[in-house]
């Protein structure tokens, strides 16, 4: 029995930057084969972003492109040359999912779009993620994860001052999240093809995505239902719950939410229930204490002020308050409770050496999440791929290195 | 027509809030059967609203997820937060405080395949619904369970939104104005979808593995963690350097130009993001100033970060006359990653969106049409639709009971009169 979920898939990945490469990772890391395809000599693009150790740019010590492509194996190849073609081609006939991110109008050019690639192999699933997706008036337009973001709604909505410029999010989240919804969407036509025996296109549009899971509620619960609208509204806005937000501890901020009575109430006996506190006039629903929310945080805030984050963070979890420190990405790295749940892992990488990077976020208990091989350093499995899978012999690799179809 | 991807499949769903229904919601709209499982005497009321709104509520913001501001005789059936997630979906409805419920629960689990569960951990177990019990009424079932933390590790019995695990996972810390203090950013509660669409993954991952096998198992997930992957470059700057990122606005740390520009209207804005020299010569030509492209302060990416703040200058001059799309089109026309910025509303009308069946018009029995978003994925041989709109309470009791536990009249009729199953909530009023 196999020992991982995805074990037997072999998948293709002709991406670059996250949202393909990301979709590639999250089925290797339930067991998925994973060949990466790069463009020789200069790699996938997200080699020359950083983080660098020490900020020294090295194609083969991006921090960022070194947790994306974990588990994978990775090659070379040049596919606009007849011989890369011909390698690509092969690799895909044997493949159960291409994941592609490559601009608008690329595979075309090349002969690889997804009606020649399906001939070839019927049982092919492609999964292509671009930022306007593949049909409609936007699909051949470039995009960024900014231009995503910025186009799903959600920035004009939440982030930032009514009269400053809409904020993006922290780093790349149009990639990620399309990253996962397509990895999503590609088990999803398999499931389909266990189905019908048959292969199809997966088109994922990175501002639909946005637009469907982050402003989805948005949509339909304000506009469609009432017509009504809104824009960010800022640190200050108008208060819908009290306490409701960031407070001030002694080394930070932790955020609340005690949207419920009960939270209400266990905030009240965390704080040891001074004698305002329990005052009838608070013990309504949160959405009424607004009325006396400047009043509330004034009272509140000598108690927060005495402590740590931390101090505050557990006396009000043991009161069952719903509420999260402000952790800087320092926090994170070391984080007790991560640790503990092994969530943490760490990278063993040929050029670095141990590196920690994010893990599990889901533990299955039947068939684990593992980090069996650290990124790929550029063609490290060429001589595996061609030689191994395809029978190149070592002088026909040669040939294709010095050609630099490889 | 042709069967959906998830055909066949049934979803036990004790969700709450939002990353919950949004999951199952998905595995709703791929084909499977989704049994929203819901109280009869304590409304969720997150997702279902208070059963009966006071009037500040109604004038509140929370007012606007009824429809038309308008509760109704059933306020639960038309609030907008759960007719949206709730779509292609039933309801059930039962009393877990009595033996009834949990008899109902297992009748239930014995005929399905996955369980989902987005409580903080404990709080099903309380009532005897745990992986161990379901397994062994079906022992192939896949058990999925998402508390904000995980159910592992010292905060397994914490509690959390979406907002306090963003702020936990150092999301909060990196969104904001660079010139603002971290305390003054803004909730944006994406960190529940975002957990939703992963649940998605790891349970069809899942689901895979128990067709070639016959196995289930138990996925124990963080919304918390979940959320860290986003964050990749802060974290591995921290990992390799040990330095701790600042918010730095709309810029990036290794192209420039990029940034959110004001146009024409009244808060319009138009981002722009330029990756290379190339897109750089481009975006020279595109504003009409090609002698910029020569311009030795921006000649490289590493000069036009440094001169950051003029280039801002140049575009928010050019920007500010023009109308935001109007922006775009000249900008892709010279191939810049461009993009409008989207109110909502501009959703609701974006010709992208609607060129590509975005929407879907759905009728919801007590709360009328409206357009929903679909589910940003589209196949090219199993096209979805929104199967059903989003139930009533209780509205598939008596399929349920009945036809798909084999419940006699007698015993449903029972649990009628004993007030265990119903379209209304017990002691509505006063909740």
């Amino acid at each position: 029995m196999p020992d991982r979920a995805l074990e037997g898939l072999k998948v293709v990945e002709f991406g670059s930057f996250i949202s393909a490469p990301f979709c590639g990772k999250l089925l290797a890391d339930l067991g998925a084969e994973v060949i990466k395809i790069e463009p020789p000599k200069i790699g996938d693009e997200a080699r020359r972003f950083g983080p660098f150790p020490g900020d020294v740019p090295n194609l083969e010590k991006s921090g960022f492109f070194i947790y994306l492509n974990g588990n994978k194996y990775g090659v070379t190849l040049d596919p606009s040359t007849a011989t890369g073609f011909d390698i690509f081609t092969s690799l895909i006939a044997d493949a159960d999912v291409l994941v592609e991110n490559q601009q608008p109008g690329v595979l075309k050019g090349l002969g690889l779009d997804y009606d020649t690639l399906s001939k070839l192999n019927p049982r092919l699933v492609m999964t292509s993620v671009t930022t306007f997706g593949r049909t409609g008036p936007y699909r051949n337009y470039k995009g960024y994860d900014l231009t995503a973001w910025q186009g799903s709604g959600v920035a004009h909505r939440y982030v930032g001052e009514p009269d400053r410029e809409p904020l993006r999010g922290s780093w790349y989240h149009a990639d990620h999240w399309s990253a996962v919804s397509a990895a999503a969407a590609t088990m999803i036509a398999l499931a389909a093809r266990d189905l019908t025996g048959e292969g199809q296109l997966v088109d994922i549009s990175e501002t639909d995505i946005l637009t469907t899971h982050i402003m989805g509620y948005q949509i339909v619960t304000l506009y469609h239902l009432t017509g009504e609208h809104g824009a960010r509204t800022g640190a200050n806005a108008p208060r819908t719950g009290a306490p409701v937000g960031m407070y001030a501890c002694k080394d930070g901020y932790i955020f609340i939410m005690p949207l419920e009575l009960h939270h209400w109430h266990g905030l009240v006996r965390a704080m040891g229930s001074p004698d305002w506190a329990t005052d009838p006039i608070f013990d309504v629903p949160s959405h009424e204490r607004v009325e006396y929310a400047d009043e509330i945080d004034e009272l509140m805030a000598p108690w927060f002020a005495e402590r740590t984050k931390e101090e505050v963070f557990a006396a009000l979890q043991a009161e069952r308050v719903p509420c999260g420190p402000l952790y800087n990405a320092g926090d994170i790295v070391e984080h007790e409770h991560m640790i503990a749940r092994g969530f943490l892992a760490e990278a063993e990488h040929p050029v670095l050496g141990p590196v920690r990077v994010p893990g599990k976020p889901y533990v299955l208990s039947e068939t684990p999440w593992s980090l069996v091989r650290s990124a790929p350093t550029l063609g490290q499995h060429n001589q595996l791929i061609y030689g191994g899978r395809l029978g190149f012999s070592n002088v026909d690799l040669t040939d294709l290195r010095r050609t630099g179809i490889i | 027509m042709a069967r959906l991807p998830l055909h066949g499949i049934r979803v036990l769903d004790f969700t709450v809030v939002w990353a919950g229904p949004w999951a199952s919601m998905l595995l709703g709209d791929l084909g499977a059967e989704v049994i929203r499982v819901e109280s009869i005497n304590r409304a969720d009321q997150v997702s279902r609203g208070a059963p009966r709104p006071s009037p500040t509520i109604l004038e509140q913001a929370r007012g606007a997820y009824y429809v038309d501001r308008t509760p109704g005789e059933r306020p639960w059936n038309r609030y907008g937060y759960f007719n949206f997630p709730g779509r292609s979906k039933c309801s059930i409805t039962l009393d877990l405080t009595r033996p009834d419920g949990l008899e109902a629960v297992l009748r239930l689990a014995a005929v399905s395949d996955v369980l989902l569960d987005n409580n903080r951990t404990s709080t099903l177990a309380r009532f005897g619904i745990t992986y161990e019990a379901m397994r062994a009424v079906r022992p192939d079932i896949v058990y999925l369970a998402m508390p904000a933390f995980g159910t592992t590790g010292p905060y397994a019995r914490y509690r959390g939104f979406g907002a306090n695990t963003e702020a936990i996972v150092g999301h909060t810390w990196l969104r904001g104005y660079p010139d603002a203090d971290p305390s003054m950013t803004y909730v944006i509660f994406h960190a529940d979808a975002a957990a939703g669409v992963s649940a998605a993954f790891a349970l069809i991952a899942a689901l895979h593995y128990r067709r070639r096998t016959g196995v289930g198992q138990f996925i124990d997930m963080s919304q918390a963690e979940n959320m860290v992957h986003h964050l990749t470059p802060a974290f591995m700057d921290y990992s390799m350097n040990r330095r701790s990122q600042e918010s730095i606005g709309n810029r990036h740390v290794s192209i420039a130009p990029q940034g959110v520009y004001r146009c024409l209207g009244e808060d319009d804005w138009v981002a722009i993001s330029v990756r290379s020299n190339a897109e750089w010569h481009s975006l020279c030509r595109a504003i009409g100033q090609p002698s910029l492209a020569s311009d030795p302060r921006f000649g490289t990416t590493s000069n036009r970060i440094r001169n950051h703040d003029e280039l801002d200058r140049i575009l928010s001059a050019w920007a500010q006359d023009k109308d935001k799309y109007a922006v775009m089109e000249t900008l892709q026309a010279a191939g810049v990653p461009s993009g409008p910025v989207i109110a909502y509303q501009d959703a609701h009308y974006d010709p992208h969106l609607h060129a590509r069946g975005f929407f879907e018009l759905v009728s919801e029995p007590e709360a009328g049409i409206h357009l929903h978003p679909g589910r940003g994925f589209r196949f090219s041989e199993t096209p979805l639709h929104v199967r059903s709109p989003a139930p009533t309470l209780g509205q598939h009791n008596d399929y349920l009971y009945r036809d798909l536990m084999g419940y006699s009249d007698g015993d449903y009729q029972r649990l009628v009169d004993e007030q265990q199953i119903g379209e209304v909530y017990v002691g509505a009023a006063a909740q």
